[in-house]
């Protein structure tokens, strides 16, 4: 008898878990996905999939190297499947300690037979980015290996290998309620009047699942804060290779002939009102949003610290929100619910944590095998606090 | 209004009028009242009010060595349209106003033409007062020439280009028309209509933008006008009903592996061609 998991969400999180779901053969898995697939914050996801850099700490750097061959690895089945771009990554330091993280970044990804290094030559640095100022760095990382990834390719790559591996989804159909019996959660009814009984039920919906667990009335401790992107067109062409560039404020990337850029989910404040709240993802406009403070801080940063962008054109801008927790970890696996599991909270990382996570996931529900990641980034860790 | 007769030696006072429309993939049409539904949709300013904007901005800056030019932009509707004027601001405005009040809600294209006639005036007076051709959402093309006809001033419509003269307050305009295009020697004031695509609109850039973000927005309401203005604002026409015309074109969904897809647009390519 197969296990019957209903996934809710169709973007990198529900994807990559029903993937690595499938893989089991008595797995019988569906999802399901209100508009379509990785259309939702994964579309406005930038991608960057870095070698060494802070979006995620280096406690975690295998599940960054996970992902960045899963991903690499789908880029050789079928070039581009992924949507690729090796531009490298250049990491910039303002402190010693950032110094001392992209350091041991370089070391890991050395280790694992990436190239990497620290350049404390400015010009040197210049020569890789020249619209920078070097002022206020002090150094920077840098690898030619890895670059940015396109998160709605590889979502439809996932999918399209889940049903080749006997798995359904259902796209344009919204759950519209969670049935609980005992305190265990049993059936899912869609606004298309079905209801379908799953042994185990996932929430991959990111920010939407505040009103995901409320159907529950699981209160999920997902704060919202802003991911205001502006796409930039600079003055000059640009007729080098722009790597993503990270400096600890902001993220920069190559994005045809635009710069897109974007606040960086580790300088968000989840108590500042202007950063972040608990907001209705549904109502987000497809293009525009964006506050006016963060042209403010855009500008501020620009003059500082890449003043070639200070008088590049503003050709479109839009705000999404990333699913954050308190401590910017995910929260991945049991809830108080039963057969209840959470997927969500990735925050700006998603494309990066979601094959390393999906993978412990699928092992959990189908053996009940757990992980240490399953462990350090269990519901439970946010009720103590 | 007064002729500024001092060029070179006065400022050029230039005016634009835009509107805040809904964005062209998000106009839906009510099926109970039969108008469109604004209230809900992704709002930018009018696309040939950028085309306008970007020709002020052109002739304010063909007269930089020639005692300058300053551009006040103007738009009536609620607080939304203050993103169409803060992005006037952003491309090189120098002042906006936002004109609003519930009183200017039901006003057809003759009482938004009174209502910016009259702001026109008392902020005036323009040497030339730009306005796109008509808006993406009413598409009606009267408010420009009606304005001009209360502000008692020449109108000028389908601009191409717009250039000093060679005496004072005299423009050269080169206008669209059937044939080709016609240009004329026109004495300011002036209102001229711009429609889209005659130029390519620049993009503003983060340094404009957040000189715009500082600059205030007034807000000028009913209260300044006469009740015998007021009075004229009531509708002389009233749309009953707007229709959505379904498209005719015709998708189709190409798929299978990448080498299939080749094929498919190879096919499809070379079958266009047969037909040219």
């Amino acid at each position: 008898m197969k296990k019957k998991i209903g996934i809710i969400g169709g973007g990198i999180s529900g994807t990559a878990l029903g993937y690595n779901l499938s893989l089991y053969d008595d797995a019988d898995v569906t999802i399901y996905e209100k508009d379509r697939i990785g259309c939702g914050t994964t579309s406005k996801s930038a991608g960057t999939v870095c070698l060494f850099d802070d979006s995620l700490n280096n406690r975690y750097w295998d599940v960054r190297l996970y992902g960045f061959e899963t991903y690499m690895k789908m880029e050789r089945e079928e070039k581009g499947s992924a949507g690729f771009d090796k531009t490298g990554t250049l990491v910039c330091a303002l402190s010693e300690k950032d110094e001392r993280r992209i350091k041991t970044g370089i070391a890991l990804a050395r280790a694992a037979g990436y190239t990497g290094e620290y350049i404390t030559d400015k010009e040197r640095i210049k020569a890789i980015l020249p619209m920078l100022n070097t002022d206020a760095i002090i150094g920077a990382g840098y690898t030619k290996d890895d670059g940015y990834f396109d998160g709605t390719m590889i979502s439809n790559n996932f999918a399209a290998k889940m049903t080749a591996n006997g798995g359904k989804i259902i796209t344009g159909v919204r759950v519209t309620a969670i049935n609980a019996e005992g305190g265990t959660a049993k059936s899912v009814t869609t606004d298309a009047g079905d209801t379908e009984a799953y042994d185990v039920i996932v929430d991959c919906t990111g920010p939407w699942s505040r009103f995901t667990g409320a159907m529950l009335d699981l209160d999920v401790p997902i704060w919202h804060t802003k991911a205001e992107a502006f796409f930039l067109a600079p003055a000059e062409n640009l007729d080098y290779i722009f790597p993503v560039l990270k400096f600890p404020a902001f993220y920069a990337l190559r994005a045809g002939n635009n710069i897109f850029i974007c606040k960086s989910h580790l300088s968000m404040d989840l108590d500042n009102p202007m950063h972040a709240g608990q907001w209705d993802p549904d109502k987000l406009p497809e293009r525009g949003g964006t506050d006016d403070y963060f042209i403010e801080f855009l500008y501020e940063q620009m003059e500082k610290d890449v003043p070639g962008l200070v008088d590049a054109g503003l050709s479109s801008s839009w705000l999404s929100y990333r699913a954050e927790t308190r401590d910017f970890l995910p929260i991945i696996g049991e809830t108080p619910i039963k057969n209840y599991l959470l997927a969500t909270g990735y925050g700006g990382n998603g494309v990066i944590e979601a094959p390393a996570v999906s993978r412990d996931l699928a092992k959990y529900i189908m053996r009940g095998e757990s992980t240490l990641l399953i462990e350090e980034w269990a519901f439970s860790r946010l009720w103590k606090k | 209004m007064e002729i500024d007769d001092a060029k070179g030696a006065k400022p050029l006072r230039l005016a634009i009028c835009v509107k805040h429309v809904p964005t062209c993939d998000d106009i839906e049409v009510d099926e109970a009242t039969g108008r469109i539904r604004r209230a809900d949709a992704e709002c930018d300013i009018n696309p040939c009010d950028l085309n306008a904007m970007e020709m002020a901005n052109a002739l304010k800056k063909s007269v930089a060595d020639a005692g300058g030019a300053t551009i006040m932009a103007f738009s009536m509707g609620p607080d939304g349209a203050l993103a169409s004027l803060k992005k006037c601001l952003a491309l090189g405005a120098d002042e906006a106003y936002l004109l609003s009040d519930r009183k200017f809600a039901g006003c057809d294209t003759l009482g938004t033409a009174r209502v910016l006639a009259h702001f026109l005036k008392a902020k005036g007076p323009f040497d030339v007062i730009f306005m796109g051709e008509m808006a993406s959402d009413g598409a009606t093309g009267q408010v420009g020439p009606m304005t001009a006809a209360l502000l008692g001033v020449p109108d000028v419509i389908s601009v191409a280009t717009i250039s000093c003269g060679e005496r004072a307050g005299q423009f050269i305009v080169e206008q669209h028309i059937a044939e080709g295009v016609r240009r004329l020697l026109v004495k300011s004031p002036m209102v001229v209509t711009v429609p889209f695509g005659v130029n390519q609109p620049k993009l503003p850039t983060l340094r404009m933008q957040m000189r715009a973000n500082k600059i205030a927005i007034p807000v000028l309401t009913a209260s300044e006008l006469s009740a015998d203005e007021l009075a004229r604002l009531a509708p002389k026409s009233i749309v009953t009903s707007t229709r959505a015309i379904g498209t005719h074109a015709q998708a189709e969904l190409i798929e299978g592996d990448a080498k299939a897809i080749a094929a498919k647009i190879r096919e499809l390519v070379e079958g266009g061609r047969q037909h040219v």
